[in-house]
């Protein structure tokens, strides 16, 4: 699934999200809703401190009186990531406004919380809101910057596919929206607006992720760190410790393949599809088996961490040559599947070959590692396998972990290479 | 000891005719009823003449003429000496005196009866044998290009594929063979393109043997220094090769001219990787070939050998994060 933050980004990244099909049923209390909670949504801008130019257009709520402002990571990433260099300011969206700090950061479920001067503002209470599948939701928000918006939109429940709770909120959020509250209509905040994969499917940020973030930041001795970037590496390392010590636990679930046993479902949040694509007329059969989670965790503009992926190629043939068959099959295993990268984050690749057995199979393992340069002790990792000794029939798998720590990648590297089996 | 006139020819300073003087008198000029006629239209039917100076040698003298005796200064005189060496402008025409007695330079070694016979094999060098060849080279690669493929039909690229090496390698022998005409003034096309061709077949079967290397011993260091050293042995005797058959070069002096081509090569190869280096690169590269190898012939590691592959790689790419970007 292919998720976008909602963000505005000034200078690039659009997103064309399609308009809602008909404003459904039209809701009357929607210009109640709209006049009673206006004037409680934040607009928040990120601006290039040199310039003075708007990087970063989000939205925002006040959660009390005394200046706590919650918002999304995302739309501050840029101040975490160059503090020197960006900074943060917020009004009602006519005036530029008074400027805020980050207090405090929550990675995982993607929310800040911003400190502003204190001072009796409209703000929205947080509170667990109770609600039902088809509960008839507002969002508010400033997308693409063109002024306080909102949108009418239907609960949906939690998304099944993650380790970490979010909400699937059936309405159109768009760039810009992200860090705004959806509310019910007696104006209690349900979650936070994040994300969307288009076409009205928008995912929120529990209001209790929200509300533990904010009972930490407010603490009684609660200090902000010197160096957000070190909470960043913090809350990463301890993410993928919980999260990847999940996977391949006990009892591993296995999927037959030609004539290969395979590891799949590395965990009950996984998703698994498979399929055989219909390559035209080709001589030679690709079956794909792929395993992913919709958990992904933002850390800058052009970089998201947190994703495991687990893929299985099973190539077959019975009109090639073993010769012309071996040419596809290292064709298969050569081609880059491995997630992108920009030079200030990671390092370059450095990968490893070597043909390994695990006391039933002979496979060409690579094992390609890259170092976070800003996140110390987190890493990506993918492990390529490749099952020898048939002729004309063959086996690509590739096992993805990104942000994880050294441990973690040579545990499961290990545990994913002794789960291949012949049938 | 005899007076020598050299006529000369005005662009190249090659010498075009010699006169001895016989007698005592030499007459030059345009008409046929002079010693040494000069087809010269600057040149006085009869424009000088050389005689004794009654002091036991001989001069140059101008007969009255309208353009003069002029010499290597440029300077019109009606007499000159005629010392060998010197040079005097009669009209259009440079006129050098010169020694019987000079001693002519040693006649250069010709080689060029040693080698058709020395250096091809009678049965290589025909026509029959250089075409076989050739074909037989293009088959080659053409029979690995196509174990490269996987498409139901191959047949459209690997004609592509013919066309082009066919062509450029016609180019390649015809510009060496050129270059043979001139030199050796032997036409060698046919031996060229056969050179050529067998020169990429060995270097497509070396593609083959390095593949399966890098398949049953990945990531040894000596693989990349190997398949360098066995391209520039290959470009080595592919120019030595091209030499043996266009110039008139002695074994040594083509090996190394052999050996200068694949340093420079060499050098310019590393400067270029050098330039090109990329310090960053958000796509991995490693040994993917794949072989159908059973595995009992497959030299393979345990899983336990290889957390210290893990470790080393580890230490790679911290020292990597260590650097700054």
């Amino acid at each position: 699934m292919d998720v976008r933050r909602v963000v505005g980004l000034a200078a690039s990244a659009i997103v064309a999200t399609a308009l809602p099909l008909a404003a459904q049923q039209g809701g009357v209390a929607t210009p109640s809703v709209f006049r009673r909670f206006a004037n409680r949504v934040i607009r928040i801008q990120v601006s290039e401190a040199g310039s003075g130019a708007k990087a970063v257009v989000g939205s925002g709520i006040f959660v009390d009186d005394a200046g706590h402002l919650l918002t999304n990571f995302h739309v501050v990433a840029d101040v975490v990531q160059h503090p020197d260099r960006y900074h943060i300011a917020f009004g009602d969206g006519h005036t530029p406004g008074d400027s805020a700090t980050i207090l405090a950061i929550d990675v995982i479920h993607d929310l800040a919380v911003l400190q502003a001067p204190t001072g009796p503002r409209p703000h929205f209470t947080l509170a667990a809101a109770r609600v039902h599948q088809g509960d008839r939701l507002y969002s508010l928000g400033y997308p693409e910057d063109l002024g306080l918006a909102i949108v009418e939109g239907t609960y949906n429940g939690l998304l099944k596919h993650t380790l970490y709770p979010k909400l699937h909120f059936t309405g159109s959020l768009n760039p810009g929206m992200s860090g705004g509250p959806t509310i019910t209509e007696d104006g209690r905040v349900v979650g936070i607006n994040v994300s969307t994969a288009g076409n009205q499917l928008s995912f929120l940020v529990p209001v209790s992720d929200a509300i533990a973030l904010v009972a930490r930041a407010t603490a009684s001795g609660y200090r902000p760190p010197a160096r957000m970037l070190d909470d960043v590496a913090r809350q990463m390392m301890t993410y993928q410790d919980v999260y990847l010590g999940r996977l391949f636990t006990d009892s591993t679930k296995t999927v037959d393949l030609g004539p290969y046993r395979v590891p799949t479902e590395p965990a009950a949040f996984f998703r698994c599809w498979g399929d055989a694509p219909d390559e035209g007329n080709r001589p030679y059969v690709r079956t794909v088996h792929r395993c992913s989670t919709d958990d992904e965790v933002y850390l800058a503009s052009d970089e998201s961490s947190g994703v495991v992926e687990l893929t299985h190629e099973l190539l077959t043939s019975t009109s090639l040559s073993v010769a012309r068959f071996y040419a596809l099959y290292t064709a298969t295993f050569a081609r880059d599947n491995t997630p992108s990268g920009n030079e200030d984050e990671v390092t370059s690749w450095r990968c490893a070959t070597r043909n390994l057995t695990n006391g039933t199979m002979a496979l060409r393992t690579v094992l390609c590692l890259r170092a976070y340069r800003k996140l110390a002790g987190l890493y990506d990792g993918v492990i390529k396998v490749a099952a020898l000794g048939t002729r004309r029939a063959g086996l690509v798998s590739t096992l993805t972990l990104s942000g994880a720590s050294f441990a973690n990648i040579q545990r499961l590297t290990s545990r994913f290479l002794r789960e291949f089996q012949w049938r | 000891m005899a007076l020598i006139v050299e006529v000369l020819d005005a662009r190249s300073d090659d010498v075009r005719s010699w006169h001895r003087l016989a007698g005592e008198h030499l007459a030059l000029g345009r008409a046929y009823d002079n010693d040494v006629v000069l087809d010269d239209p600057y040149v006085e039917a009869h424009h000088a003449r050389i005689e004794p100076d009654g002091a036991g040698t001989f001069v140059l003298r101008d007969l009255g003429s309208v353009n003069g005796l002029v010499g290597g200064d440029g300077v019109r005189r009606p007499e000159f000496p005629t010392t060998a060496g010197t040079t005097v402008r009669v009209g259009h025409t440079i006129i050098r005196f010169q020694d019987s007695d000079v001693p002519p330079a040693a006649a250069i070694p010709d080689r060029r009866g040693q080698r058709t016979g020395a250096r091809l094999p009678a049965w290589l060098d025909t026509p029959a044998a250089q075409l076989g060849i050739s074909a037989g080279a293009l088959v080659v690669i053409l029979w690995l290009s196509w174990l490269g493929t996987y498409q139901r039909s191959a047949t459209g690229d690997l004609t592509d594929l013919a066309l082009g090496l066919m062509f450029a390698l016609i180019l390649w022998a015809g510009i060496w063979s050129v270059a043979g005409r001139v030199v050796t003034h032997r036409f060698r096309f046919l031996g060229h393109l056969a050179i050529a061709f067998a020169a990429l077949a060995v270097l497509a079967i070396w593609g083959t043997v390095s593949e399966w290397f890098a398949f049953v011993a990945p990531d040894t260091a000596l693989a990349k220094p190997l398949g360098i050293a066995v391209v520039l042995l290959l470009i080595g005797v592919l120019v030595a090769g091209h030499l043996a058959l266009a110039s008139a070069m002695t074994r040594r002096r083509r090996w190394t001219a052999a050996w200068i081509t694949c340093l420079i090569l060499l050098a310019l190869g590393t400067a270029a990787s050098l330039a090109e280096r990329k310090p960053f690169s958000d796509v991995p590269q490693f040994a993917a070939t794949l072989k159908p190898l059973p595995t009992s012939l497959l030299p393979t590691h345990r899983l336990a050998s290889f957390s210290a592959v893990e470790r080393d790689l580890q230490r790679q790419v911290d020292a990597l994060a260590r650097k700054t970007p």
